[in-house]
């Protein structure tokens, strides 16, 4: 199984996380075209991705940049400590 | 008598022997012998029939290679003999027999032969029509191999999960050298072998007194290595993700998380194609050498060897060595090619031939007898009753495969061998194409300095033995012949005929070959015969292995029972702090989501129990157990924000002491939960969830927050807080003796939400209408929540309160009208084909699904709907998922049903084409028997539409 080097407690297995994608911010649009556009047009080419992952037994949130290509992880940062939402 | 005497380093224990059954005989066997060694040690040759014909097999390949032999017995399925331990005492059969396996007179299948060409399935059966339900039948009783009883009893093999730095994979000499280096640097190292004991190759071949103290040495090393673990008798099923490996063992399954992987998994050896190639007798040359090193036993008296290459040499002379009786070698090439080898056999009296080029096995009362072929247009043949074959081998790749690795055509070898490996896997020996004993020692050590490199985090590639100049697999294993029976596929009955028909139908992709001739599809997994096929279809293209390429592996390297998957069921559950409670009021389970809830409690039979409960709400007084609900606190600045953006409404219009019914929907605008926010101060709210929901509610309420960098805790207090909610006209009355809270309307409420004192204990309470009477959500601590209920039971004696379960407050919000996420609604449901539309706040700025239900908003196309029906059958009822059927068309489905005592009718909710729903009034429903009910379309609720009863004093 994928595992996950997380910074706080060692490597873990992704059973224990769930992905929320990489997208959330555009789904929140005020603008309903583009809303619309990342709900139903969204990036769905692979590349590295900066994810949004959620560790089920701690509750906290990740930002996992990860190349859906070859499903490798280049970085795995605590969203509290994360400069930046993913695709903020 | 076929059990030799004692061989130097036999797996067999001498002594006492065990008593087994074999299709109602009784067998002598010794200890450490497996069913196939121990039937052939009483000349059992006959061991097995043919999936498709029926026809007789014996050992192929006495390493589980090929399934010929499978057996069962009272308890036990399509166990391999070739590496199951005979069990004393057991009763053994042949799998896939008809009448026995002597007599099978299933064989009379063979006799279709000629109209099950390659692909039948898609070809034949289809005309005349009326004919196929007796193909149907035929097929349906061919199928399948053993016989599944009910009475197997439900073994289940605790999984467990180990950690080490290299895991090796494969106890041959490549396996062990590696392992051996790694040991002694330190590293934590797992070895696995399927094999009961170490040594792969060198426990049936390689029986130089060199050898076989290279072996001792080796073993001895492993033995004092602190830092090494042994796994034998279990085999790598499965490589995944970030190495990952799952073992399988007697015990059960143990996944093996390793910083490396050395796949050292050797070679199988492949069949030589020829007509009859399959009659008991005919077997594998290594496997042969297995029955002999390892148990002893002689699988034949007059043997002959087909050679294609040096391999069968070496097998020919070890065999005589042990003394078996080796009367030719029949050599695809010349024999004068072959050097020493064939010096060596000529002076042990061994007849070389060759090179043949037709070869023939011929049977005598379904046996080996003889065998026939040519060389140079010269027929000849010899009576034997053992054809040891030996034309190559395919490496075991199939778990690098798995773990993703790229293999390439090594011409000089005529073979597939690794290429580009995934980073921290490697392999060494056979698998990687070094077959000199020496080279396959030096490529498991250069390895395991790999493997040292990658976990220190260098890159350094160590040198590896050269590549041998010639090859030990022949190009061409086969002896077309107008007439059939040669068979490439042993578990599929597939001969070679039946591949040149696929090729001249255009088959060219090695995938779809496999798929439409089902080659490699069987148990073995094609171990014997997909590099065959592929080398067939590469020589009837004129392509190269490597251009044709193999056929993708996937987990498991072997099957895998059942019992050992599901390993011990450890679902973790939450408790209620009521169960006990429960559990004295004889509650009946059910099982919602993670919880246990009472799904009624006995009084009688169950109509009368719920039918009582559903009286003591509406008339009296009820209590239900909510603790399944989830509960957030929501504290901070930005909590009225929050909840906002996740819900629908405008739940920061909430006024204080007040709660809101709200809705979550998802980006796309689909219901996904519902609950209730109550305000208890300005930035504190206190919200609820579905009990099913509710990890995800919580979970999109920390996710947004994190987006928009609110300044809010949400705590998730799902498992601490307890709740009750207590119901039905009297239970006002009943609560203001024990409360020192006001309860009058004008006090508290409908909808309200108080933080009071009750009974003593500190509670929040909220005025709810599920279920349609004056009703109190009394949250407080887990650790109080028995005090409580045990005082409201009390204090509700003189009013005849009861408990009631899920199945009743299921009925009673049915009768208002209240839907139930989930159950109501399903996976592409909307507001606006539900009652909720109106908790759509498009007013506000920006919330979580607003762009979706914009569009959505305009293009409803279902609604949830209530029906009545005056049909009440308790044999025959509605039920849920029942269709609407109007001018025979399927029109929408029940989602809710249930007997309305007080409409004295059947009500229900149904999802409905709007159009339909628009136009019609009445609808019929079919039943599960296939009857029709009437239903009427009514407005919701069914009871109290005006709500009168929570103004009700």
């Amino acid at each position: 199984m994928k595992q996950f080097a997380c910074p706080v407690i060692g490597r873990r297995p992704a059973s224990e996380f769930i992905c929320a994608g990489s997208s959330i911010q555009g789904l929140l649009q005020n603008d309903s075209v583009a809303a619309r556009a990342a709900i139903y047009f969204g990036d769905a080419t692979a590349h590295v991705k900066r994810e949004w992952w959620y560790h089920r037994p701690s509750h906290l949130w990740f930002v996992i940049a990860r190349d859906t290509a070859t499903d490798e992880v280049e970085t795995i940062e605590l969203m509290a400590a994360c400069a930046a939402a993913p695709d903020a | 008598m076929p059990r030799l005497p004692r061989q130097p380093h036999e797996w067999v224990t001498r002594g006492a022997p065990i008593y087994f059954e074999f299709e109602g005989e009784r067998f002598s066997a010794l200890a450490g012998d497996t069913l196939t060694s121990a039937l052939l040690a009483n000349d059992q040759r006959l061991l097995g029939r043919s999936f498709k014909y029926h026809r007789p097999r014996g050992v192929l390949s006495a390493a589980n290679h090929d399934t010929n032999v499978l057996l069962q017995t009272a308890t036990r399925l399509n166990l391999r003999a070739d590496v199951e331990p005979v069990v004393g005492g057991e009763a053994y059969r042949a799998v896939n027999t008809w009448g026995g396996l002597r007599r099978d007179w299933g064989r009379a299948l063979e006799c279709l032969a000629p109209i099950l060409p390659v692909g039948f399935y898609y070809k034949a059966f289809f005309r005349p029509r009326w004919l196929f339900p007796f193909w149907e039948r035929l097929i349906r009783r061919a199928s399948g191999l053993g016989v599944v009883t009910a009475d197997f009893p439900r073994t289940r093999r605790a999984a467990r999960r180990e950690f080490c730095e290299c895991l090796v994979i494969g106890a041959g000499p490549a396996g062990l050298a590696c392992a051996r280096v790694l040991s002694a640097s330190g590293i934590r190292v797992t070895l696995v072998d399927e094999n009961v004991r170490l040594g792969g190759s060198l426990t049936y071949a390689h029986s130089t007194e060199t050898d076989q103290q290279w072996l001792a040495q080796a073993t001895a090393a492993l033995g004092s290595a602190s830092t090494l673990k042994v796994h034998t008798g279990a085999f790598a099923a499965g490589v995944y993700s970030d190495r990952e490996v799952a073992l399988v063992s007697a015990e059960g399954l143990i996944t093996v998380n390793a910083g490396a992987i050395v796949v050292a998994t050797g070679a199988i050896e492949q069949p030589a194609i020829f007509r009859n190639n399959d009659l008991p007798g005919v077997m594998l040359a290594s496997g042969a050498q297995r029955l002999v090193r390892r148990y002893a036993v002689a699988p034949f008296t007059r043997g002959v060897i087909v050679a294609g290459n040096l391999d069968g040499y070496d097998a020919a002379l070890e065999l005589k060595a042990a003394g078996l009786n080796i009367e030719a070698v029949l050599d695809l090439e010349d024999p004068a090619t072959r050097g020493t080898h064939a010096n060596a056999l000529e002076s042990a009296g061994v007849r070389l031939v060759g090179p043949i080029n037709q070869l023939e096995a011929h049977a005598e009362r379904a046996m080996l007898g003889r065998v026939s072929w040519t060389v140079d247009g010269v027929a000849d043949s010899l009576a034997c009753d053992g054809l040891l074959m030996s034309v190559g081998w395919a490496g075991a790749t199939q778990l690098l495969h798995q773990a993703g690795a790229r293999f390439e055509f090594a011409p000089t070898l005529n073979q597939m061998i690794p290429g580009e490996l995934p980073s921290g896997v490697f392999a060494a020996g056979r698998v990687n194409g070094r077959y000199p004993l020496v080279d396959r020692i030096g490529d498991g050590e250069a390895a395991a300095r790999e493997v040292l490199n990658f976990l220190s985090g260098a890159s350094a590639v160590e040198p590896r033995p050269a590549l041998e100049s010639s090859a030990r697999s022949h190009p061409r294993p086969w002896f077309e012949q107008a007439s059939r029976k040669n068979f490439v596929d042993f578990d599929e009955d597939l001969q070679l005929h039946d591949l040149a028909v696929a090729c001249r139908e255009g088959f060219d992709n090695v995938e779809l070959l496999k798929r439409y001739t089902t080659n490699g599809m069987g148990p073995s997994q094609g171990k014997h015969s997909n590099l065959n096929a592929a080398r067939f279809l590469a020589d009837y293209h004129g392509q190269t292995l490597g251009e044709i390429g193999a056929t993708t592996a996937r987990p498991f390297y072997h099957p895998v029972e059942m019992g050992t998957l599901a390993g011990r069921r450890m679902r973790a559950q939450c408790a209620s702090a009521l169960n006990p409670e429960h559990e004295a009021a004889r509650a009946e389970w059910m099982e919602a989501g993670q919880w246990r809830r009472p799904r009624f409690y006995r009084r009688g039979d169950e109509i009368e129990s719920r039918h009582a409960e559903y009286r003591a709400v509406r008339e009296r007084v009820g209590l239900i157990d909510v603790s399944t609900l989830g509960k957030f606190e929501v504290v901070g600045p930005d909590a009225a924000r929050l909840l906002n953006l996740c819900y629908t409404g405008a739940v920061d219009k909430t006024a204080l002491g007040m709660t809101r019914y709200i809705l979550m929907c998802d980006h796309r605008g689909i219901i996904v939960d519902d609950g209730v926010a109550a305000r208890l101060s300005e930035n504190h709210f206190y919200v609820t969830a579905g009990s099913s929901h509710a990890a995800a509610s919580y979970r999109q309420l920390t996710q947004i927050a994190a987006l928009f960098k609110l300044d809010v805790e949400v705590v998730d207090v799902t498992r601490q807080v307890a709740a009750i909610n207590i119901a039905g006209p009297r239970a006002r009355a009943l609560l203001a003796n024990v409360t020192q809270q006001d309860l009058a309307e004008s006090a508290f409420p409908f909808l309200g939400i108080r933080e009071t004192v009750f009974s003593g204990l500190k509670v929040r309470m909220m005025r709810v209408g599920f279920v349609g009477e004056v009703g109190y959500e009394i949250h407080l601590a887990y650790s109080e929540a028995r005090q409580l209920w045990r005082d409201l039971m009390r204090l509700g004696e003189t009013e005849d309160i009861l408990p009631f379960g899920v199945e009743t407050q299921r009925l009673l919000r049915l009768e208002k009208g209240h839907l139930i996420v989930g159950q109501d609604t399903d996976g592409v449901m909307h507001p606006f084909e539900t009652p909720l539309a109106a908790l759509v706040n498009f007013k506000k700025p920006q919330f979580l699904g607003k762009a979706a239900l914009e569009t959505l908003r305009e293009h409803a196309k279902r609604v949830l709907i209530g029906f009545e029906s005056t049909h009440v059958d308790l044999a025959a009822p509605i039920e849920e998922c029942h269709l609407l059927i109007d001018n025979q068309s399927v029109q929408g489905r029940v989602t809710s049903v249930g007997y309305s005592p007080t409409l004295n009718k059947t009500i229900g909710l149904a999802v409905l084409d709007r159009d339909t729903a628009a136009r019609a009034k009445a609808m019929r429903i079919r039943l599960t028997n296939g009857a029709y009910a009437d239903a009427h379309l009514v407005s919701t609720p069914f009871y109290d539409p005006k709500n009168a009863r929570q103004a009700a004093a």
